[in-house]
């Protein structure tokens, strides 16, 4: 943990930090006063809220507001709206997911290799094999798109994910873990 | 149908209570909820069963809020970091100390008017997560999908929140 970072404190108290984070914060914690104290505020004002959470009801009662909610949807035009279900960002993704990263960044090291040996005899042209590499916030991991010149084979690895030797099933779980 | 009747019921006081922490008027924060759980029935076959329903459920009274607000006031949100003003908090009432010892009932009473009054002073944003977070008991990566935002934003803002907080119930802590 860098030096005074206050914003990890309530992450901390939180439990919303993890293994190595964890680590440094507690110990950084141990030998700050500041940060210490700091601590200790930020878990005053929560055990202070749990206390006394306000009550906050409205006051229709149960069977009025349902019957204003059903009358709104039996009198509305039917229609049918998509609200997503809402979906971390892929940085969010990968640090809740960071405990799967480790045993997944050997198979995405494995894929590479095939990847990069089945594309082999194109190497030289112009079916070259394109690969990027893009950090993500854990340390020693990288999103890899691989990119072959057919455009059936564009296949994106991301280390954190299951591996699989379906190809499409690859990118599908990348997709969906984007957003 | 009334099944979601069911549901309804459930989650409408933690709609409510949300609504009314982003809109400040009870009257609008009724009508929001109301909102809330109609576009809930209208959109429940895009729900997939796996997501959680409060979090998404949450969502769209976000989103409700988020342009009932911005309708009602075209005033930019300000940002309790960027306008901290030491004046703001003047007007919170806490208990004078000099009184005698009220019962153990109106004291937290007294302490919940107290709480309520320091959350009022909150902005809509940081309000919101500190419901999300300790009233609801969110963890970071939920809270980050129902408001639509990055887990460094909720961190943000939760601190930020806390230490106005600390501020606001200082005379309590
Ligand atoms: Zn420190």
């Amino acid at each position: 943990m860098k030096q005074h970072n206050t914003e990890r404190l309530s992450a901390l108290a939180d439990g919303e930090l993890k293994g190595l984070s964890r680590w440094l914060a507690q110990r950084h914690v141990r030998h700050c006063p500041q940060c210490a104290a700091e601590l200790q505020r930020v878990e005053r004002v929560r055990q202070t809220l749990a206390a006394c959470p306000p009550i906050i009801e409205m006051s229709d009662s149960a069977d009025f507001f349902w019957s204003k909610v059903k009358r709104d949807i039996t009198t509305r035009e039917p229609q049918t709206v998509f609200i997503p279900v809402p979906r971390l960002s892929l940085a969010d993704w990968l640090l809740v997911h960071r405990g799967a990263l480790a045993t997944a960044t050997s198979g995405l090291m494995v894929a590479l290799l095939t990847g990069v040996m089945l594309q082999q005899p194109h190497s030289a042209g112009p079916g070259t094999v394109l690969v990027e590499r893009v950090d993500t916030v854990i340390p020693n991991t990288v999103a890899t798109p691989l990119k072959g010149a057919e455009s059936d084979v564009a296949v994106i690895w991301v280390s954190g994910l299951e591996w699989t030797a379906d190809l499409d099933e690859m990118k599908q779980r990348f997709e969906n873990s984007e957003t | 149908m009334e099944a979601y009747g069911e549901l309804v019921n459930r989650y409408r006081h933690r709609v409510y209570a949300l609504a009314l922490g982003m809109v400040r008027n009870e009257q609008d924060a009724t009508d929001l909820s109301q909102e809330t759980f109609v576009k809930g029935w209208q959109a429940i076959r895009g729900f997939k069963k796996n997501a959680s329903f409060y979090t998404w459920l949450y969502r769209i009274t976000t989103n409700l809020c988020i342009d009932h607000v911005r309708r009602r006031d075209r005033r930019p949100t300000v940002e309790f970091e960027e306008a901290m003003d030491p004046d703001a908090d003047a007007d919170v009432e806490i208990p004078p100390s000099n009184q005698p010892l009220p019962t153990d009932e109106v004291r937290r009473r007294e302490l919940r008017e107290f709480i309520e009054a320091a959350l009022e002073k909150l902005s809509p944003e940081h309000r919101l997560v500190v419901q999300l977070r300790e009233f609801d008991g969110l963890d970071y990566a939920a809270i980050a999908k129902a408001v639509g935002c990055s887990m460094g934003t909720v961190m943000s803002r939760l601190h930020y929140a806390r230490k106005h907080l600390q501020k606001l119930l200082q005379k309590v802590l």
